[in-house]
C-alpha cells in the first residue's frame, strides 16, 4: 500500500552551499539521498512531495558541517502481511513464480498456487487449468495476498499465495 | 493468547505509525508521481534518468493498476468512500481493487466485518455500487 | 507462599513435557551409552523448585553432578528463560551473606562464625526459577505450537521449506530470490548447488504417494492428528496453566535482594534471640542498613517451626482433593519422627525433602488414578528405601544436632561434619529419586510430547521422530 507520511531526517551540508540557495541545496540533497531507499520499517520512499519545515543548523564540533534537521512528506511503499494487492507478473518456474508490485517483488510458491493449475514448461513457461481456461504466465496480472515479507537494510520481499477466494489471475477484460 | 502482536493487514494490524497515517490509492499516487514527473521534464532534458528505480516501478505499476485516469472521479471514490467509516487502510484497498460484490469485498477487507463495526451487508453493497456509478460515468 | 506450589507443578510438567530429551552434549559426541545425559534438564528444574537462589556449586553437590555439566545445564534453561542466574565476585564474606539467607530460608541456625577475612575475590554464580517468566514463556510456546499447526492444516500462510538433498541446508520461500538459477527451473543450494527439494514433495516421496491429493490428504489427516495430540499430551499442562492463572507469582526477585529479605525474614522468624545475630544483622554488602528490614512477611520456604510445618500438612488434609498416598504419609512420618524425637528446629535438607513431599502430594493427587496404578511399585521402592534410610538414621541421630548448617559448615570447610555434610547430600539424592518415580506416570504421558515440542524448535531428534517433524513442517 502506497502512503503518503511525514519523516524527518537530519542532514549534513558542507558550509560551501550556504548562501541564498541554502534551502534548495538540502531539497535537492534531501532527494538525491532518501528517494529511492527502502528502509524495513517505512518501507520504499518512491518520490518526496514537499518539505514541511528546515529546522536550525547545528554546527558540528571540530567540522564545519551543519546540521539541519529536516521534516518532510513523501510518498512511500510498504507491504503488509495479510495485505491484497495486484501484481505484475514477471517469471515462472516450477517452483512458482515471481510477480512485481511496484518497487516490491513477491514470491508465489507453487503450493500456494490453486491445486487445479499446473506448471507448463517450454519457451513461454506458465501455470493453466486442465480446461486451459486459466493461465499464469509472464506479464499475466494477478491479485494476491501477501503472506510474509522479509526486510533487511535495503530491500523487502514478499511471499504471497493466490490459493484463496477472490485471488488469482485478474479477469478484468480491461487490462487483458 | 493475544499477546502475540503480529503485522496482519487483514485485522487492520498495520502498525500504528501506518493506521494514522494517510493512505493513498494507487489512482492518486498516478496523480502525484505523473505531476512530479513533469516538472522533472521541464529542468531536465532526460528525466527518466534522474528518478530512482523505485520511482520508476512505481510509477509504471500504479498507472496500470488505477481503476480511475480522471482526477474528478478519483476525487469523488475518496468522496463516496469517505462516508462509510472506513480506515483510511481499508479505504484504499477497496478503491483499488473495486470488488463487485459484498461477498468479494469482506474476502479483500475481512476487518470492515469485524465485530464492533456498524458495517451489514447492505451499507456494504450501496458503498459498491457507488463506486461502479462512478466508473461507468468516468 | 500459597501459590508456590501451583506453580512448581507447572515446572515439572513443563520439564517432562520439554525437556524430557535434552541433551548438553554437543552434537558431534555420541549420544549413547553412560554419556547420554538425558533428561538432567528435569533433575535440576526439578531440584530448583525445592530452593530459591542457590548457589551452582552448591547444586551440583547436591546432585552429585559435575559443575560444569550442571552450568551447560543452567545455561541452556537460562536461554530457554526458564531460569534466572546472577553472577558475582565475591569475599568470603559476601559468600557468608548468601549462606546466612540460606540459613534463614531452612530456619536454621545462622552460622555466622566471623573468619578471617581473605580479601581474595572469587566469582559465583547463583540461579533460581523465574516463575512469571516461565508462566509466559511456556503460554507462548504451546500458542506458537498450536498457531504452526492450524496454520499448517488450513494450508494458509505457511512459508514453503526447502532443504537441500546433498548438504541439508534449509531454505525458505522467502530465500527464493537469491535461490532462482539462470540456468533452470529449480531453485539451488547456495552452498553447494545443489537443487533443492520442497519439503512436502519429499515427504510426499517417502510415503510413497503419487497422485498429488493423495499425499495432500494424507498430509491433512497427519496434521489433524498431530494437533489432536498436543491438545490430549498438553492437557494437564494447560490446566496447570488456568489453575496458576489468577494465583500471585512467586517471586524471589534479585538475588540481592531476596538475601536480605531471607535474613531478615529469618532473624524475625527466631525472635532475634539468638545470640548469633548482631554479627550479621542490618549488615549489607556496604555495611549500609537494608531496607527489607521488619516489614517482610515470612515469604521463605521452610520457616515452620514444628507447628507451622502442621498447619500446613492438615491444610491440605482438609481438602479432598489432597488426600496423602500411603507411601507419602509413610515419609513424612518418618521425617517428623526424626525431627521430633532429636531437635527443634529442622535441618534445612529436611524440611525442603518435607515440603517437597507435599507438593508432590498435591501433584499425585491430581493424577490419583495414574498414581495408584504406580503405588504399588512405588510402596515396594519406598521400603527399600526405608531400610536403607534407617541405617543412615543411627548415624544421623548421633549428628543430627550439627546438621542443622549443613551450608554454613560446607562453607566453613569444617571437616569435622563433613559426614552429615554427606548424609545430609544423600538424603537429597534420594529425594530426587523419588520424585522422579512418583512423576513416571506424567512422564509417561507427555513423553511423545517432546516430538510436538520438537516441531518447533529444530532439536535433534531421534530417527523415529522424523516422520512427525517432516509432516510438519512440510
Amino acid at each position: 500500500m502506497f502512503f503518503h507520511i511525514v519523516l524527518e531526517r537530519n542532514m549534513q551540508l558542507h558550509p560551501r552551499h550556504f548562501g541564498r540557495n541554502l534551502r534548495e541545496h538540502i531539497i535537492s540533497k534531501l532527494m538525491k539521498d532518501v528517494e529511492g531507499t527502502c528502509s524495513g520499517r517505512h518501507g520504499f520512499v518512491v518520490a518526496i512531495t514537499s518539505v514541511e519545515n528546515i529546522g536550525k543548523g547545528l554546527i558540528r564540533d571540530g567540522t564545519g558541517f551543519v546540521t539541519f534537521p529536516v521534516k518532510y512528506q513523501c510518498v512511500v511503499f510498504r507491504p503488509f502481511k495479510g495485505e491484497i494487492l495486484e501484481a505484475v507478473v514477471s517469471m515462472v518456474n516450477k517452483m512458482g513464480f515471481f510477480a512485481e508490485a511496484g518497487p516490491v517483488q513477491i514470491f508465489v510458491s507453487n503450493h500456494l498456487i490453486p491445486d487445479d493449475m499446473e506448471f507448463q514448461s517450454g519457451d513461454m513457461p506458465n501455470y493453466t487449468t486442465s480446461d486451459g481456461s486459466v493461465k499464469i504466465q509472464k506479464d499475466s496480472e494477478v491479485r494476491l495476498k501477501i503472506i510474509g515479507t522479509r526486510v533487511d537494510a535495503t530491500e523487502i520481499f514478499c511471499i504471497g499465495t493466490i490459493k484463496d477466494d477472490f485471488l488469482g489471475v485478474i479477469n478484468d477484460p480491461t487490462t487483458i | 493468547m493475544s499477546g502475540e502482536e503480529e503485522e496482519n493487514a487483514a485485522e487492520l494490524k498495520i502498525g500504528d505509525e501506518f493506521l494514522k497515517a494517510k493512505c493513498l490509492m494507487n489512482c492518486e499516487v498516478a496523480i502525484i508521481l505523473d505531476h512530479k514527473y513533469e516538472q522533472l521534464q521541464q529542468t531536465s532534458d532526460d528525466p527518466m534518468n534522474q528518478v530512482s528505480q523505485v520511482f520508476e516501478k512505481s510509477l509504471q505499476y500504479v498507472k496500470r493498476f488505477s481503476r480511475y485516469k480522471n482526477p474528478d472521479a478519483v476525487r469523488q471514490v475518496r468522496e463516496i468512500l469517505s462516508r462509510y467509516q472506513l480506515a483510511e487502510f481499508e479505504l484504499c484497498v477497496l478503491g483499488n481493487l473495486c470488488p463487485e460484490t459484498v461477498e468479494e469485498a469482506i474476502a479483500m477487507v475481512p476487518s470492515i466485518k469485524t465485530r464492533g463495526r456498524a458495517h451489514d451487508d447492505e451499507a456494504i453493497e450501496k458503498m459498491l455500487n457507488d463506486l461502479s456509478l462512478i466508473k461507468k460515468f468516468e | 507462599m500459597s501459590s508456590i506450589e501451583p506453580f512448581n507443578r507447572l515446572v515439572k510438567l513443563v520439564a517432562r513435557a520439554f525437556y524430557d530429551d535434552i541433551t548438553t552434549k554437543g552434537d558431534n559426541q555420541p549420544k549413547s551409552g553412560r554419556s547420554d545425559n538425558r533428561g538432567i534438564a528435569v533433575v535440576v528444574l526439578d531440584a530448583l523448585t525445592r530452593r530459591q537462589w542457590v548457589r551452582e556449586e552448591d547444586l551440583a553437590k547436591d546432585l552429585k553432578l559435575h559443575s560444569k555439566q550442571l552450568r551447560r545445564t543452567l545455561r541452556f534453561l537460562e536461554e530457554e528463560k526458564l531460569v534466572a542466574r546472577d553472577h558475582r565476585k565475591e569475599t568470603a564474606k559476601g559468600a557468608k551473606i548468601y549462606s546466612a539467607a540460606v540459613a534463614a530460608t531452612a530456619d536454621g541456625q545462622p552460622f555466622a562464625k566471623e573468619g578471617e577475612e581473605k580479601i581474595k575475590l572469587h566469582t559465583h554464580s547463583y540461579c533460581s526459577l523465574d516463575y512469571a517468566q516461565i508462566y509466559d514463556v511456556v503460554r507462548y510456546r504451546i500458542h506458537r505450537m498450536r498457531k504452526k499447526l492450524k496454520d499448517e492444516l488450513e494450508c494458509k500462510n505457511t512459508v514453503q521449506e526447502y532443504i537441500c538433498p546433498n548438504c541439508q541446508r534449509r531454505y525458505n520461500a522467502l530465500d527464493a530470490l537469491r535461490l532462482v538459477s539462470l540456468e533452470d527451473d529449480s531453485f539451488h543450494c547456495e552452498n553447494c548447488n545443489g537443487e533443492l527439494v520442497a519439503e512436502s514433495d519429499k515427504l510426499a516421496a517417502q510415503e510413497g504417494g503419487d497422485g498429488d491429493d493423495n499425499a495432500r490428504r494424507r498430509r491433512r489427516e497427519k496434521l489433524k492428528d498431530l494437533l489432536q495430540k498436543l491438545e490430549v499430551q498438553l492437557k494437564p499442562l494447560m490446566e496447570q496453566i488456568n489453575r496458576v492463572k489468577d494465583l500471585d507469582v512467586p517471586e524471589f526477585g534479585t538475588l540481592q535482594a531476596w538475601e536480605a529479605r531471607a535474613s531478615a525474614a529469618g532473624r524475625a522468624a527466631n525472635g532475634d534471640s539468638s545470640s548469633n545475630d548482631p554479627n550479621k544483622s542490618s549488615q549489607g554488602y556496604g555495611g549500609t542498613p537494608m531496607p527489607f528490614l521488619g516489614d517482610t512477611k515470612v515469604e521463605v520456604a521452610f520457616s515452620g517451626a514444628e507447628g507451622k510445618q502442621v498447619d500446613v500438612k492438615s491444610e491440605t488434609d482438609s481438602t479432598p482433593q489432597k488426600v496423602l498416598p500411603p507411601w507419602m504419609i509413610k515419609q513424612g512420618m518418618n521425617l517428623t519422627k526424626e525431627q521430633r524425637g532429636e531437635v527443634k528446629q529442622e535441618s534445612k535438607m529436611d524440611g525442603s525433602s518435607a515440603t517437597g513431599g507435599l507438593s508432590d502430594d498435591k501433584k499425585s493427587t491430581v493424577e490419583d488414578d495414574k498414581a495408584s496404578l504406580q503405588d504399588e511399585y512405588i510402596r515396594a521402592y519406598y521400603a527399600a528405601l526405608l531400610k536403607k534410610q534407617q541405617e543412615l538414621d543411627e548415624a544421623a541421630k548421633n549428628q543430627q544436632e550439627s546438621s542443622n548448617t549443613p551450608i554454613s559448615d560446607g562453607l566453613s570447610g569444617a571437616s569435622s561434619n563433613r559426614q552429615v555434610g554427606m548424609k545430609s547430600k544423600r538424603e537429597e539424592v534420594e529425594g530426587d529419586d523419588d520424585v522422579d518415580w512418583e512423576e513416571a506416570p506424567v512422564a509417561g504421558t507427555t513423553s511423545e510430547s517432546f516430538k510436538v515440542h520438537d516441531l518447533n524448535v529444530e532439536a535433534e531428534a531421534s530417527a523415529e521422530d522424523e516422520d512427525d517433524i517432516d509432516w510438519e513442517e512440510g
